[in-house]
């Protein structure tokens, strides 16, 4: 056990986490937001996480430690003032006292009953994320450490009010338009179907297009950072409509990257969605009108 | 010329672009890439989101696209096979972010979907419909409905299809969907020019004609619709056509009305029409005021007319249809008060025309479409008058085109009625609105029509009623500037009246003139030339009259002669031959009837049967006994005839002496045809009246002929007159033939002289010898024949003169042949060798014929003709008599 | 029509519009056009309509003038006027076309028969009479194979013949002997046809 040795004979032990039943557990694509996407095991709420913590020898090596915990963390953090971590929840369970280790060993955890109340997320400004973090901790060498991210995800109810959304805007003696969205609640794989009556027009109309835009509200006091995101334009109508013309609208969401409307998680930050509703005249000028729509996971995915 | 360039421009570089977005999509189907497949047909349709182009380069456009979009269709039916679920292709397609694109993969798909029958063709089809309102430019929009109907076109739920059925649906689905796509399809053509603009009038003409252009795009709806077998008459009647008429009715978009209205006439069947003329008609009284109406109406009436003749019991009597043809156009005019007079005729000539396609016959029809277009100008004639009492005090006149129109009218029922136009009171009180020269027009086709017919006109009130149709054919229009001009452009061509050669000088002569005077000549000859056509045609009119009675037949003469001899003099020529000749075919009629009753009056006196000569084609005999017996008549030449044929001969000589001194030639043939008639009368009485036929034909000759080749021309005929006539007096006919010998042997030429005088010696030795009662004065003949032969002789210096010797030979023969006592073989004989020497010294002088090969040939031969017939004659045995006397005479 | 030889139409004095307002119906319908190659008029069109009509029938039509052809003026065709007779070589018939009104007296074999020899021709054929005969010395005029005589019409009747009105002479396609208002003068007894 020497400081030469371990700098230069490489490190003297792997740590590594094993989640119980890993390969049948659903995954999911998240992003690490770095632009880099990572698939990782999907847990609900309520469900525990447990596995195996696997210490592995370097051959001929012996480990010296202090003791050997294991972290299950939920965090948000602000990702533009680094450092602003928070974290919600921290869940500590102790492996191993200190003591040295000849062989390899293996460690069983399992946090059963462990609060995870909220999803997973990354947004722009803000990430939400679990993790499991095994330390072993030493007295002259740095602390080993593994870490394993998980997803947590959450499904709700199927909301049991269907009302729509229905609204008439115009501005006077240009345009009057009704528009309707079948619901006010979509799940993440759900069909938005509208329809769009045109009562009055007077300006020439270009195209008509639906997006769908994200806010995300992050941070707290003086320091809430509001960003908003369009994550798809979807153009509904090609042309001027006359009075009297009604537009169909279907839009599949499966193929956007939707996340359920989260408000104020743990008093941090809050992601809404938006339905844009935009007409284009030919000078390019917009005309808009956004509603609200919440977004809700039925399934897992 | 700028914007050419730049569509060209415009549209390579779109068609650049769909290639290459071809090029990557297919790449992708073969690296089964369906994400990479739908992107890159995605980026290709783009291309036709394009607002530059105009109709015609975006439709090359598109028809590039959809080339392209078989390979999609193409590939998405591989998948189907390959077990993919089409309906998760049918919900891919659709997140494509732009709505012109994912409507026609959308399609595209929904082809393959249908196709497959994993769901019903009814719920896709309606889907379909519903989205394509995504597209609301409306030229973009006319194009993605298109190929909505292209795709969908073997994909119905119709009868007797894979597709029909509880669940894909029924063919009611089947053309409620191309229902709605038309309508759709409809209101974006129509908005295409409601867009708003900035007005000006040459955007407006280009968005018109750009909306022509791209009409088919929603007539091929209709097309669809017409195509269900599963649509029946009833089906049509109660829920397409109502709809179709609804959609037409409510665009209120005159292009749309005319065109949509055009093809349901024309793409539905005759059954369907018929089944529904009553809807069908009731919308086009509300169509909008520029829409021509006339035409649609035309266009179904032209249908069932034409279908009507090929199967005459498909249309129900009952249905009336000229009667609801005819509410229809008394409903437009009621409520449309602004239409010209022009329009309101041609309507009613549709109207007309239709009635005599489908109702051939119905006078009732047609009368009443001519009284509609008489009302309509007598109300028209009375508006102005009233305006003109205080405006311009000029007398109502049609413009051209309703002149047109009219005559249009007036014409077009002739070829099928012909007479029968007499029975129907409006067509001349119609007549009457028309300039005189349209009136003519009109008259000389229904001369045309009455001779193709060839109805006969036979009571007095039809023949006064048709010479009163036909009076602006007859005579020039009263106190009219025109009409003179044209009566000296006829004199002009008819100065050379005394011959042919004459007629042709003129002619070079008006060619010279019109190579001088620019085109003034050419026209002056075409009016001319129709003049003298109208003037023949109307000569033809005096044999369409006939009557069994010869009494009535003359009043027809009359009648037509009262208004002949009003034309200008000059058309007299034309008109007064058939009257004359007529007549004559008359007397011949009438003699008959005269010679029957002055049998019966010598045997059967008393007789009280009243009858009169039953049919034309009677003979004598039978007009013998029924032809006669009208009681006490005294003052006529014979009971029973009113006009004798005295008084048709004063008749002929009434006409002559007026036609006469303007046509000399003419009169003096005509006085000779008249001669020879009543020569043929066989009666004494009536050789009087022949030798003044004859004595005028004289005068005529010595006062008017002048010219040779006349005057030949008239000793000719009256020498065939002379020999002809039977019955006069003998020293009459002494007097007339010396009278002839005379003028022949005056004539200017000696060749004519030789000639002349060797015809006149016929008249001196008429027949044959051994025929008695023929008068005979063989002196005459040879002293006429010898004269010819020295006449002939003094004709060294003509080239005739050969050919004379061998004509008087023949005159010599003819008279030998004949037993005419003077003319003896010695003369023959003499003759023969007489013309044998001069050939020996023309032979000598010139060594061979000389002059005109060829005419000495036809001497030649003719001249061997002559004595091969002379021959033939001595070796004749069925006549020894005749061979003996032709053996005498030394060849 | 091939085996039957060329037809030939001959006809004359159809006097439209003097004597008659049209060709009567029955014959008319016979004249159908490209069924002839020869048409042979002896004259008196009268009009230029007949003439048009005429020449609308049969790519070869020959007239003569008629003795009203000459007195009215205008009835004729200006620029070429009818002769007055004309010869037609059909196969190796010649053919002699005249209205014979000129021939004196009219209608007479004697004096037609002067015309023959002068003109030089097998069978004359003339009008005028507007009797229907064929020369008495024709006998069944049989053409030789290959020629035909179709026959003529009288349509208006009077005039220098008997003046009645006839009903047209029927066709004689097959030849069995043409009954006609033209007198056809047969002269040489030593051809084929008699």
């Amino acid at each position: 056990m020497s400081l030469f040795g371990n700098l230069v004979g490489g490190p003297q032990a792997r740590v590594n986490i094993k989640l119980t039943g890993i390969d049948q557990r659903m995954k999911k694509e998240m992003s690490s937001g770095r632009g880099t996407t990572h698939l990782l095991p999907l847990y609900q709420a309520h469900e525990g996480v447990g596995g195996i913590v696997e210490v592995i020898l370097a051959p001929g090596k012996k480990l010296e430690h202090l003791g050997i915990k294991i972290e299950l963390v939920g965090a948000i953090e602000m990702l533009q003032d680094r450092g602003s971590v928070h974290e919600f929840t921290n869940l500590v369970k102790e492996l191993d006292t200190a003591g040295v280790l000849f062989s390899d060993k293996q460690y069983t955890f399992d946090f059963a009953t462990v609060d995870k109340p909220y999803d997973s997320y990354t947004g722009l400004n803000v990430r939400l994320r679990y993790f499991l973090k095994v330390t072993v901790t030493r007295q002259y060498a740095p602390n080993l450490v593994a870490e394993q991210e998980l997803v947590v995800q959450s499904t709700t109810q199927v909301p049991e009010s269907h009302s729509s959304i229905k609204m008439e805007v115009g501005i006077e003696d240009c345009l009057h338009i009704e528009f309707e969205y079948d619901k006010q609640k979509y799940h993440l794989k759900d069909v938005i179907l509208g329809k769009i009556y045109f009562l009055l027009v007077r300006i020439k109309i270009k195209h008509m297009e639906l997006a769908i835009i994200r806010r995300e509200s992050a941070g707290t006091g003086a320091n809430v950072m509001n960003e908003s995101e369009t994550l798809c334009k979807f153009e509904v109508m090609d042309g001027a409509p006359v009075k009297g013309e009604c537009i169909p609208l279907r839009l599949f969401l499966s193929s956007i990257a939707l996340t359920p409307t989260y408000r104020s998680v743990n008093n941090r930050f809050s992601v809404r969605y938006y339905l844009n509703l935009v007409l284009v005249d030919e000078e390019d000028r917009r005309y808009f009108k956004q509603q609200e729509v919440i977004f809700y996971n039925k399934e897992l995915g | 010329m700028a914007l050419n360039i730049d569509q060209t421009k415009f549209l390579e570089e779109a068609m650049r672009k769909v290639k290459e977005q071809a090029f990557y999509m297919k790449h992708a189907m073969d690296n089964e890439d369906l994400k990479g497949t739908l992107t890159h047909a995605s980026d290709m349709l783009r291309e036709l989101r394009t607002g530059l182009l105009t109709p015609k380069s975006y439709y090359e456009l598109y028809m590039k696209v959809l080339d392209e979009l078989r390979y999609v269709e193409d590939y998405f039916t591989g998948l189907q096979k390959q077990g993919k679920p089409v309906v998760e292709l049918y919900e891919k397609v659709q997140s494509c972010g732009n709505v012109l694109p994912r409507l026609y993969l959308l399609i595209t798909v929904a082809g393959v979907y249908i196709k497959s029958l994993e769901a019903p063709a009814r719920d896709i089809l309606k889907d379909l419909v519903e989205m394509s309102k995504g597209v609301q430019h409306p030229m973009r929009g006319l194009f993605l409905r298109n190929y909505l109907s292209q795709v969908s076109r073997d994909k119905l739920p119709d009868v007797g299809t894979p597709y029909e059925g509880e669940e894909g649906g029924s063919v009611q689905d089947a053309y409620e969907f191309i229902l709605q796509n038309f309508s759709e399809a409809n209101r974006l053509w129509c908005r295409m020019q409601q867009q708003p603009t900035n007005a000006h009038n040459k955007d407006k003409k280009r968005r018109e004609k750009e909306r022509q252009e791209l009409r088919i795009l929603v007539g091929t709806n209709l097309v669809r619709l017409s195509q269900l077998q599963g649509v029946e008459a009833a089906t049509y009647k109660e829920h397409i056509l109502p709809r179709l008429l609804e959609q037409v009715v409510q665009c209120k978009d005159t292009l749309a009305q005319s065109y949509l209205m055009e093809c349901i006439v024309q793409v539905f069947g005759d059954e369907f029409h018929i089944a529904t003329l009553d809807l069908f008609l009731a919308a086009c009284t509300q169509l909008k005021e520029k829409v021509n109406v006339r035409a649609i109406l035309e266009g179904v009436m032209d249908r069932l007319a034409t279908f009507a003749e090929a199967n005459p019991a498909a249309i129900p009597p009952h249905l009336r249809t000229f009667d609801m043809f005819n509410t229809c156009v008394s409903k437009l005019l009621e409520e449309r008060p602004g239409y010209s007079v022009v329009e309101v005729l041609r309507l009613q000539a549709s109207l007309l025309n239709y009635a005599l396609h489908s109702f051939p016959g119905n006078l009732e029809y047609l009368n009443l479409a001519l009284g509609n277009c008489a009302t309509a100008l007598a109300d028209k004639r009375a508006a102005h008058q009233e305006q003109a009492v205080i405006v311009a005090p000029l007398p109502f006149a049609l413009d051209s085109e309703g002149v047109e129109v009219v005559e249009r009218l007036l014409t077009l029922p002739l070829a099928c009625l012909a007479l029968k136009v007499l029975e129907l009171p409006h067509f001349a009180s119609l007549l009457e609105f028309l300039p005189w020269a349209s009136r003519r027009q009109v008259g000389v086709t229904l001369l045309q029509a009455v001779y193709n017919s060839r109805a006969k006109l036979s009571d007095l009130e039809s023949v006064e009623k048709l010479l009163e149709m036909v009076v602006p054919v007859i005579k020039e229009e009263p106190s009219s500037v025109l009409g003179s001009e044209e009566g000296q452009a006829l004199r002009r061509q008819q100065n050379g009246e005394g011959g042919v050669e004459d007629a042709e000088e003129e002619d070079e002569a008006g060619a010279s003139r019109s190579r001088g005077g620019g085109s003034t000549g050419s026209t002056e000859n075409g009016k001319a030339r129709r003049l003298e056509e109208e003037q023949l045609l109307l000569g033809r009119l005096v044999h369409v009259m006939a009557s069994p009675d010869t009494d009535m037949h003359f009043r027809f003469l009359t009648v037509a002669r009262r208004h002949f001899s009003e034309a200008p003099k000059d058309r007299f020529q034309y008109t007064f031959p058939p009257l004359v000749l007529a007549t004559l075919q008359l007397v011949q009629r009438v003699r008959r009837r005269e010679v029957a009753a002055e049998g019966a009056d010598g045997k059967q006196e008393g007789d009280t049967q009243g009858g009169r000569a039953a049919s034309e084609g009677a003979s004598e005999q039978a007009a013998a006994e029924d032809g006669n017996g009208v009681l006490g008549l005294k003052k006529r030449d014979v009971p029973g005839v009113q006009f004798g044929c005295r008084k048709l001969f004063q008749a002929v000589h009434e006409m002559l002496t007026s036609l006469a001194p303007h046509f000399a030639n003419l009169a003096l043939k005509l006085f000779l045809e008249a001669a020879q008639a009543a020569d043929r009368c066989e009666a004494d009485a009536f050789k009087l009246i022949s030798y003044e036929f004859v004595t005028q034909a004289f005068l005529l000759y010595e006062d008017e002929v002048t010219d040779s080749k006349s005057q030949i021309r008239a000793l000719t005929a009256m020498i065939g007159t002379l020999l002809q006539a039977r019955h006069f007096d003998e020293s009459d006919y002494d007097a007339l033939s010396t009278k002839v010998t005379q003028y022949a042997a005056k004539l200017l030429k000696k060749p004519d002289q030789c000639r002349m005088v060797a015809l006149a010696s016929h008249l001196f030795f008429v027949g044959r010898a051994d025929e008695p009662g023929h008068y005979h004065d063989p002196k005459r003949v040879i002293e006429c024949l010898q004269r010819s032969v020295k006449t002939a002789d003094m004709c060294m210096a003509s080239s005739q003169h050969m050919h004379l010797f061998v004509e008087v030979l023949n005159h010599y023969l003819y008279f030998y042949e004949c037993g005419c006592p003077t003319v003896t073989e010695k003369y023959l004989s003499a003759l023969v060798a007489f013309i044998n020497d001069k050939r020996n010294e023309a032979a000598l002088v010139g060594g061979g014929p000389a002059e005109g090969s060829s005419r000495a040939a036809e001497i030649e031969a003719y001249y061997k003709n002559t004595l091969d017939y002379i021959r033939l004659k001595k070796t004749q045995t069925d006549n020894k008599e005749l061979a003996d006397r032709f053996s005498a005479i030394q060849v | 029509m091939a085996e039957f030889g060329e037809l030939v139409l001959v006809l004359g004095d159809l006097h439209i519009p003097h004597r008659a307002a049209a060709i009567p119906e029955k014959f008319n319908c016979m004249l159908v056009p490209n069924k002839m190659q020869h048409v042979l008029c002896t004259g008196n069109l009268v009009s230029h309509e007949q003439l048009e009509e005429l020449k609308a029938l049969a790519p070869n039509v020959h007239v003569v003038r008629g003795d009203m052809d000459e007195a009215c003026p205008s009835s004729l065709p200006a620029s070429a006027p009818f002769p007055d007779t004309k010869v037609v070589t059909i196969g190796e018939l010649r053919l002699g076309l005249c209205h014979g009104h000129q021939v004196l007296p009219w209608g007479e074999a004697a004096a037609l028969d002067g015309l023959a020899r002068e003109l030089d021709v097998d069978v004359l054929i003339t009008g005028h009479t507007h009797k229907q005969q064929v020369s008495e010395r024709g006998g069944a005029l049989v053409p030789e194979p290959g020629q035909h005589l179709g026959s003529i019409l009288e349509p208006g009747g009077g005039g220098g013949g008997g003046g009645e009105r006839r009903c047209p002479a029927s066709f004689c396609w097959q030849c069995r002997g043409p009954r006609s208002c033209a007198t056809c003068t047969r002269r040489r007894s030593r051809v084929p046809w008699t």
